[in-house]
């Protein structure tokens, strides 16, 4: 029985330092945004000998907006002479791939695609088939359902100006924010993950993640860390990890923004969600020791946000083990260890702790210039509730830590019916 | 008053849980009637285009007659509209001129007059001394007095000219050239060639690489054919050639007569000596300065300051463009493409 209470008690107390550390790390980023410098070096390059670049759409199963994608992708402002669109379709067995062809013809030598029926099925396998076939300098990835505005081209490709930028990563906005309350939720919650967290992480030289869209990656730098893993369920998370290990710098760009579609189902949200946290959890096995032995290389601050990005899917479990440790000593009839400090440690986090991310939320809205959507804050609860089982759920299954595992197309069901109204400028009013 | 204790409780219950949803009340409300579901449109369409507001005022013009024979006494939405020729010169007020301005010829404004509405110039303006303007649309060339401020923009069809001690607040355009006095402040500048008084520049010979010593970093790593990370500063050897890109946890100091064929990314500062060669971009967290008779032909990049002395950046076919938080132009700068200074830009003598 000691024994029990001992390790509870141990338990307890790494659970809070760990709930302590993520809490102050909210806090921290939101204050940042709110009081700190906004760090943008690329924004004003509106001038230049652009690179040659390869634009790629991985596709599986997406009739339903892949024409809204090469459309607006058609009508960026990037030289034409410097620009290959190259749709991705591994295995889809909709309508997909007529429409493909359709545009190949009618768009010869800008739209290239790359039709896949064999290999290990999934996007980083797809894409690095399709980028094995080219060497531009630049290569950027949009998802079928992301619609680009205008100059988004230039504005991501800006940052590999700066020849230490391994990747890049725009902003994600939701475009069916006004469907249901859960796309509500989803617009508040990447909001505070962009205009707060990854901008926060710009501003003081961190990790800001390169997210699998709305983005790209050197082709140089990609070469150097090995290229895609294909056996990857993030391979994003996987990638930005692996550029910031071997020293290559990941950039945010918070003003090139993207719409996108947001799952407009809670079956959807948590199939998404599952598939993030069992993505994150195997790059945390994977890089872990290799992040925090590389201290000689990488600025301390720069391992510390790395292992705590990557650790972020974990914190659920954190919890879960917190209450069972609490539950152990309180029927064991054993006060922890410093009671009182204990339960004012609990006690604060239950007032302060757990509302940091509320507060990040709140604060993305104010920097948004959107302060009406504020109102829809108190559901957030609701949205974070949900994710904290699926993350718990998945962060248990085998997938999320054990090798070998085949790879499937994991794709977010799209919704949208008809083209999306967003207008020649991506939308932008 | 609830006579049992069942009745009571149920409506204590009721006040608790009314209560506790008392915060929940805005957000049911946004639920039910939503105000701000909408996507948010956070980036403008005048986002990396300087001349968007001109083009639209252009449009504007057209649409509202200003371009034609006769100019309307108001336009469209009853903003009034003042004509200035040599036959019906502005005079001089005290206050600011509120209504919208159409220079019907190349006559002079009144000097230190504020206009406080944007004006179309459908001639060459010869801008007098002191004159304030909100927004400045000209159709030929624009020629801004001394000490003249633009709190907005100004766009010239033709070429820009601005004198000694001005104020560019905002966006200044040209479709051909930009030519500023000294002691001008700037924000943003874009056009065919900007130049920095009309100081004729000595360009930096650009010579087949063969014609240099080649140049290897002796020590760091690459990472890849021809991509070296230095620990450390990395000074280039004066007239050597240096085929590849760097990036350097250091300064980098590009000496005399070299030539980079590639790009540079400093830690710390960077420094072009005179006469030497970068076909690439350069990028800096700290200052990066371009010495008399350099030659840059990619993006610069600084997240600190920018300091271009008698320097060519970028080319008439392949414009660039230099940015950071301070920008110092001397004369002699010459720059195809444009020029951002976030914070502060100045020429300076």
């Amino acid at each position: 029985m000691n024994t029990l209470v001992a390790f509870a008690n141990i338990g307890l107390w790494v659970c809070i330092v760990i709930l302590a550390i993520y809490t102050l790390r909210h806090y921290f980023f939101t204050l940042n945004r709110l009081f700190g410098r906004h760090r943008q070096p690329f924004v004003d390059v509106i001038q230049a000998d652009w690179p040659s670049l390869v634009v790629f759409v991985p596709a599986h199963n997406e009739e339903r907006v892949i024409r809204d994608s090469l459309d607006a992708l058609l009508t960026c402002d990037y030289p034409e002479d410097r620009l290959k669109i190259v749709p991705v379709d591994d295995r889809s067995t909709d309508d997909t791939r007529n429409i493909l062809k359709e545009y190949a013809e009618n768009y010869p030598g800008r739209i290239i695609p790359f039709l896949r029926d064999e290999g290990i099925p999934g996007k980083a396998a797809a894409l690095a088939d399709a980028m094995a076939l080219h060497q531009d300098e630049i290569f950027l990835v949009f998802d079928a359902d992301y619609i680009p505005g205008e100059r988004l081209l230039k504005q991501l490709v800006a940052p590999f100006f700066d020849a230490e930028v391994g990747a890049v990563m725009g902003r994600v906005v939701p475009l069916n924010v006004g469907l249901s309350l859960l796309t509500r939720l989803l617009d508040l919650e990447r909001a505070g993950g962009y205009q707060v967290d990854q901008q926060a992480r710009m501003n003081l030289r961190l990790v800001p993640q390169y997210g699998g869209t709305v983005g790209g990656v050197r082709r140089a730098a990609l070469e150097h860390v090995g290229g895609w893993n294909v056996d990857s369920l993030a391979e994003d998370t996987d990638l930005t990890v692996r550029l910031v290990i071997a020293g290559w710098e990941v950039v945010y760009q918070n003003r090139s923004e993207c719409y996108e579609e947001v799952p407009e189902t809670w079956e959807s949200r948590i199939r998404q969600i599952k598939r993030w946290a069992k993505g994150h959890n195997q790059a945390l096995r994977r890089y872990v020791a290799a992040l925090l032995t590389n201290r000689s290389r990488l600025p301390l601050a720069q391992v510390l946000d790395g292992a705590l990005l990557l650790g972020v899917f974990v914190v659920p479990l954190v919890l879960a083990v917190g209450w069972l440790c609490t539950i152990i000593l309180f029927f064991a009839g054993y006060p922890p260890e410093w009671g009182r400090f204990t339960v004012l440690a609990i006690s604060s986090f239950n007032t302060v702790g757990n509302f940091a991310a509320f507060f990040q939320v709140a604060a993305a809205s104010r920097l948004d210039g959107s302060r009406e959507r504020i109102r829809m804050l108190p559901f957030l609860f609701l949205g974070f509730l949900v994710s904290t089982f699926a993350v718990g759920r998945a962060s248990l299954s085998r997938a999320s830590w054990l090798r070998g595992r085949p790879v499937q197309w994991q794709k977010t069901e799209r919704h949208r019916e008809g083209r999306a109204n967003v207008g020649g400028n991506g939308g932008r009013a | 008053m609830p006579n049992s204790p069942g009745m009571a409780f149920a409506l204590l219950l009721l006040a608790l849980i009314a209560w506790m949803a008392l915060p929940l009340l805005p957000a049911f409300m946004e639920l039910l009637r939503p105000r701000d579901a909408a996507p948010l449109s956070a980036v403008g369409n005048d986002a990396g285009k300087l001349t968007y507001f001109a083009d639209s005022f252009t449009k504007r013009a057209q649409r509202e007659g200003l371009l034609g024979t006769m100019v309307p006494p108001r336009l469209g939405d009853g903003t009034p509209v003042l004509s200035h020729s040599q036959a019906a010169p502005l005079v001089k007020q005290r206050k600011p001129i509120e209504d919208m301005v159409v220079l019907m010829d190349s006559t002079p404004l009144p000097e230190d007059c504020e206009l406080a509405t944007e004006v179309l110039a459908r001639l060459t303006v010869r801008g007098s001394n002191g004159v304030v303007y909100r927004a400045l649309l000209g159709q030929r060339d624009v020629y801004l007095g001394e000490r003249s401020t633009v709190l907005r923009w100004v766009h010239a069809k033709g070429r820009l000219e601005v004198a000694n001690n001005c104020r560019l607040l905002g966006r200044a355009t040209a479709e051909r050239t930009i030519v500023l006095g000294t002691n001008v402040t700037f924000e943003r500048l874009e056009a065919g060639v900007i130049r920095v008084t009309d100081v004729e520049t000595a360009e930096a010979p650009v010579l087949p690489t063969g014609a240099y010593e080649r140049f290897v970093p002796s020590y760091g790593k690459q990472l890849a054919p021809a991509y070296w990370r230095i620990d450390g500063g990395l000074p280039i050897t004066a007239g050597s050639a240096f085929i590849g890109s760097a990036i350097a946890t250091g300064s980098i100091v590009v000496n005399d007569g070299a030539r980079v064929t590639g790009s540079l990314k400093a830690h710390d500062e960077i420094i072009v000596r005179s006469g030497a060669v970068v076909t690439g971009s350069l990028s800096a967290r700290k200052r990066i300065t371009l010495e008399r008779g350099a030659r840059v032909s990619g993006p610069i990049i600084s997240e600190e300051a920018i300091v271009v002395e008698a320097v060519v950046v970028g080319s008439s076919t392949k414009p660039t463009t230099v940015t950071a938080p301070v920008v110092r132009l001397l004369p002699g700068a010459t720059i195809y493409g444009a020029v951002m200074a976030s914070e502060n830009g100045l020429t300076v003598a």
